[in-house]
């Protein structure tokens, strides 16, 4: 649907778009505030970079997360590219919808419901096989990679819908085996979402507060739990320096994408697929 | 990869059956669970319910007083349905908001949509805790709002914004826009130029082709984008939290405060059985809605 | 001229694209109840013209006329126009009747009377008996009859027909040509429509406007712009055509590879062209009496079923094409000496091209 835009569309998207954009800008401005107050300016000063960096313990709740979401971002990553091949290139099995279902469920479930389920589900096991013993890094990356590999499903079953087969027919014929014919052919096409996926599932991890809540335990505090507790009462601007450096990273991690969109337009369509956005 | 896999079946069960198990153990086995505890009592205990392992007469344990009280105590109806209310409330506003940013990126120069479409969606690859609480500092008494319009003369007074209703609607807009615009663009750009064309020529006005074809061609992402933010809205736990008031009921922080604040594992339990219940029907409507625009666009 | 002969009327029509005329100073009047054709090779600018007549397409000079009424500054909603789309365009969530039924909905017209129209078009269209149907489930050639159904329910002055054909396959086409012209004349509609394809503009259209890079080259009923082109390439868009360039000697007469041919209009002295069709070449196996036939050497031949397709060789001369009845046995060999020649009005002498 392409038509001219109407200045009354123009007018209303750049709205929009500032409603956006101008919060987070306004996170990076406060960042380099001398004061402690949103309202006065203080002049500019980096001193809550270096206060960031000094407070132990955001520094290693930050190294606990990066720990459990590249981990649980490359187990969702195995998991959710075997849910899209089933649910895209298996043909219909028996159960079919319903394994649809189960998989993509945990996208809309709200949080505090897998959260507290999954911690019911630890403290019953750790009851009856005394496994696992206690709750920490291992329970948040369990918690994580179930969630997570709803949404790399999402993005590979897409990618994998516009894949055509005749590629990898074609390598069945030329006497591949289908495993081989997988990693050789298929493998290397999709590689692209299979990154976006990691990806998506490593910056939900990271991002995640509630889930993480309910499943960890002493020892494993993980940074969205450290952030949440200081903004809680109120505006902080150490937070303020965190987020403008997270943001920095995303703004890089999109331009690179954008980039790639530019120059394989097949690839950026992944890129931006529904499914490749992080709610949390 | 339909050929391969008949010669191998083992192959196939493999793919279907590793997500599965994990699911299974951990999504679906889990909400057995809760179940379960929703039904049993309450005990000054660690874990903080009467035991059911290892006891013959378990069931008889069970007891519906955690569904009782949800009943008899005034404030859960009450947070259900200020919860729906609130989700119900801020759906249409994003509605309102994500309709003209969709249709005006499905009618841009092909070349802008796609960075349009990153443009909407690079705030969601930021921190949703971050994103909620950048609202803190603006929506505050000493906020940027607050002070712009003290500076301006307009008001002499701080307006209240943070901690209440108005906050928590904000806070879900700003935080679930790009789920309601995705869908939407999805259809509206699907939507061949040469139908509006031919109502035009069949003497609709702009605002008839608008209402008669339009909007019935949307609405399948018109319903999509609802779900998705309606959803995960009712059971939102951080924006209330960081946004909302003292007063500001709503079901995923009564949830969070049963559990961590009073150690009711059971009672919260029992509310989250509830609102997964009550969740049921627009999650039915979701699924379906997908499996038909799935069939539509095979 | 008559009221019914400016019935629609053109003058200087206009447009361009970034600087790029893609219509370009276009007059033309067309005849009430005449079914006109624009042809034209790809992106000659029939679409574009057409879309201006509709109002889905900013004039940037000239005017429209129709029936006497200015229809420049009428957005597409208020003109007594209908256009039936390339691909169709019909309301996939609506259903064939309701589709119909669109149009009529738009002028107020109350149920009962709505009803009725829209029985009465798909009657005229044979669709009466799919009324319920989505256009999903309807097969290409009933789609384009549920089009024309619905853009002939406003009773429009006049019908645009952007490549009515081009979604169907070759045989369907034929069939749905030959419907589609009966419709158009029990009806009695002045109707423009756009094509590519010749045989579909001369089966179809009273009059043809061959277009070429945004202009109209030339106009007239199918046989004369088919038996007099005037320019290169008008003689070789509406078939396979033989130019042949010579010196004329007088106005009957040119010279080619060494003879006199006949031909009429040259202007002596003068380098020209002239284009002759394959069927108007008369071949034979030995020399006629005149002298002044062309002599050549048949290179190959192509068995088109009732005609065959010579490939001639003459000296001096691009390959020419002949085509003859008959049977095989009439058909002189690969290799054997023959003589070409032809009547003096089927060697039309061609303007330069502009
Ligand atoms: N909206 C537009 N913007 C820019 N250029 C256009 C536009 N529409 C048409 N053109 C250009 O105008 C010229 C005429 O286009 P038009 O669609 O009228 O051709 P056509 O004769 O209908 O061709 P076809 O037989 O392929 O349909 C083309 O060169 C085309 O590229
Ligand atoms: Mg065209």
């Amino acid at each position: 649907m392409t038509r001219g835009l109407s200045p009354a569309l123009r007018v209303a998207m750049i709205a929009v778009f500032v409603f956006l954009y101008a919060p987070m800008l306004l996170l990076v401005i406060y960042s380099f505030n001398e004061s402690r107050l949103v309202t006065v300016w203080a002049g500019f000063s980096t001193r809550w970079y270096g206060e960031l960096f000094r407070d132990r313990q955001m520094m290693s709740a930050l190294w606990v997360s990066l720990r459990v979401a590249s981990m649980a971002a490359t187990t969702a990553v195995v998991l959710g590219t075997l849910a899209a091949i089933a649910l895209t290139r298996l043909g219909p099995f028996r159960g079919r919808g319903a394994f649809g279902m189960l998989v993509t469920a945990p996208l809309l479930i709200p949080e505090v419901i897998t959260g507290l389920s999954l911690l019911l589900l630890f403290v019953a096991m750790g009851q009856l096989i005394g496994w696992p013993a206690e709750r920490g890094m291992l329970t948040v990356w369990i918690a994580h990679v179930t969630f997570a590999t709803a949404f790399v499903t999402v993005v590979v079953a897409a990618r994998l819908a516009q894949f055509d087969r005749a590629l990898y027919e074609a390598a069945l014929d030329l006497g591949a085996t289908p495993f081989r014919a997988f990693a050789q052919v298929v493998l290397p096409v999709i590689a692209p979402a299979l990154g976006a996926g990691w990806l998506l599932a490593f910056t939900l991890s990271l991002d995640d507060l509630v889930i993480a809540s309910f499943t960890s335990g002493p020892g494993a505090t993980t940074l969205p739990m450290v952030v949440f507790s200081s903004v809680r009462l109120g505006v902080s601007p150490k937070v303020n320096a965190l987020a403008t450096l997270l943001m920095a990273f995303v703004l890089l991690a999109a331009l690179l994408s954008w980039w790639l969109m530019r120059r394989r337009a097949s690839a950026g369509a992944a890129m931006v697929s529904p499914g490749n956005m992080s709610r949390r | 990869m339909k050929g391969g896999d008949a010669t191998r079946p083992w192959g196939r069960w493999l793919v279907i059956g590793i997500p599965l198990v994990w699911l299974t153990l951990f999504f679906l086995l889990p909400f057995g669970i809760v179940l379960k505890i929703s039904l049993s009592q309450g005990a000054l205990a660690i874990p903080p319910f009467q035991p059911w392992f290892g006891m013959e007469d378990q069931w008889l344990n069970a007891t519906l007083a955690n569904f009782r009280f949800l009943l008899t105590d005034n404030l859960y109806a009450a947070a259900y349905l200020n919860s729906l209310k609130i989700a119900a409330v801020a759906t249409f506003a994003c509605l309102l908001m994500g309709f003209p940013l969709a249709l005006g990126i499905a009618r841009a120069a092909p070349r802008w949509q796609a960075v349009l479409l990153l443009l909407v969606i690079v705030p969601s690859w930021t921190s949703f805790l971050i994103r909620v609480y950048a609202w803190m500092g603006i929506l505050g008494n000493t906020g940027v709002i607050n002070t712009l319009l003290l500076w301006l003369g307009l008001i002499d007074q701080p307006v209240v914004m943070l901690r209440t209703d108005f906050a928590v609607y904000v806070g879900i807009v700003y935080a679930y826009l790009p789920f309601m615009v995705l869908p939407l663009y999805a259809t509206l750009v699907r939507i061949e130029p040469a139908l509006l064309e031919a109502a035009a020529d069949l003497g609709a006005g702009p605002a008839t082709v608008f209402l008669r074809i339009v909007l019935p061609l949307a609405a399948g992402g018109i319903l999509a984008g609802c779900m998705l933010v309606f959803i995960p809205a009712i059971g939102e736990f951080v924006i209330p939290e960081l946004l909302g008031g003292a007063d500001t009921l709503m079901i995923g922080k009564v949830l969070w405060q049963e559990f961590f604040n009073n150690r009711a594992w059971p009672l919260a339990s029992a509310v989250a059985v509830v609102l997964l219940g009550l969740l049921l029907a627009p999650l039915w409507l979701f699924h379906h809605q997908q499996a038909r625009s799935m069939a539509l666009h095979r | 001229m008559s009221a019914d002969e400016g019935f629609l009327s053109l003058r200087a029509l206009a447009r361009s694209f970034d600087g790029v005329g893609a219509v370009a100073h276009v007059d033309l009047d067309v005849a009430r109840s005449e079914v006109f054709a624009l042809l034209g090779p790809s992106g000659c600018g029939k679409s574009t013209l057409l879309r201006m007549l509709a109002g889905l397409e900013r004039i940037d000079a000239g005017s429209i006329r129709l029936d006497g009424e200015v229809l420049n500054d009428q957005p597409a909603h208020k003109r007594p126009v209908n256009m039936m789309f390339q691909a169709y365009a019909l309301f996939p969530h609506l259903s064939v009747a309701d589709n119909v039924a669109f149009g009529l909905r738009q002028m107020g017209m109350n149920a009962t009377r709505i009803r009725a129209r829209v029985e009465e078009m798909l009657e005229l269209v044979r669709m009466s008996d799919h009324a319920a149907r989505r256009p999903h489930q309807l097969s290409g050639g009933q789609q384009q009859r549920v089009a024309l159904a619905r853009s002939l329910a406003r009773e429009p002055k006049l019908l645009l027909l952007d490549e009515p054909m081009a979604a169907l396959d070759r045989q369907l086409r034929v069939q749905m040509q030959r419907e589609l012209r009966e419709i158009l004349r029990s009806i009695q509609i002045t109707c423009v429509l756009v094509t590519h394809d010749r045989d579909e503009a001369m089966t179809m259209a009273d009059r043809i406007g061959l277009m070429q890079a945004g202009r109209l080259v030339q106009v007239g009923p199918p046989e004369e712009v088919y038996d007099r082109p005037r320019t290169r390439f008008a003689a070789a868009f509406l078939g396979q055509v033989n130019l042949l360039e010579g010196v004329a000697e007088s106005a009957e007469r040119i010279r080619l590879a060494g003879r006199l041919l006949p031909t009429r209009g040259a202007v002596p002295g003068v380098l020209t062209t002239v284009a002759v069709r394959p069927e108007a070449i008369e071949l034979h196996l030995s020399a006629p009496a005149h002298g002044q036939a062309l002599e050549g050497t048949v290179r190959g031949a192509e068995y088109m079923g009732a005609h065959r397709v010579l490939e001639v060789a003459v000296a001096g001369l691009p390959q020419l094409a002949v085509i003859i009845a008959g049977s095989a046995q009439k058909t002189p060999p690969v290799g054997s000496a023959v003589w070409l020649d032809w009547w003096a009005d089927d060697a039309v002498v061609l303007e330069p091209d502009t």
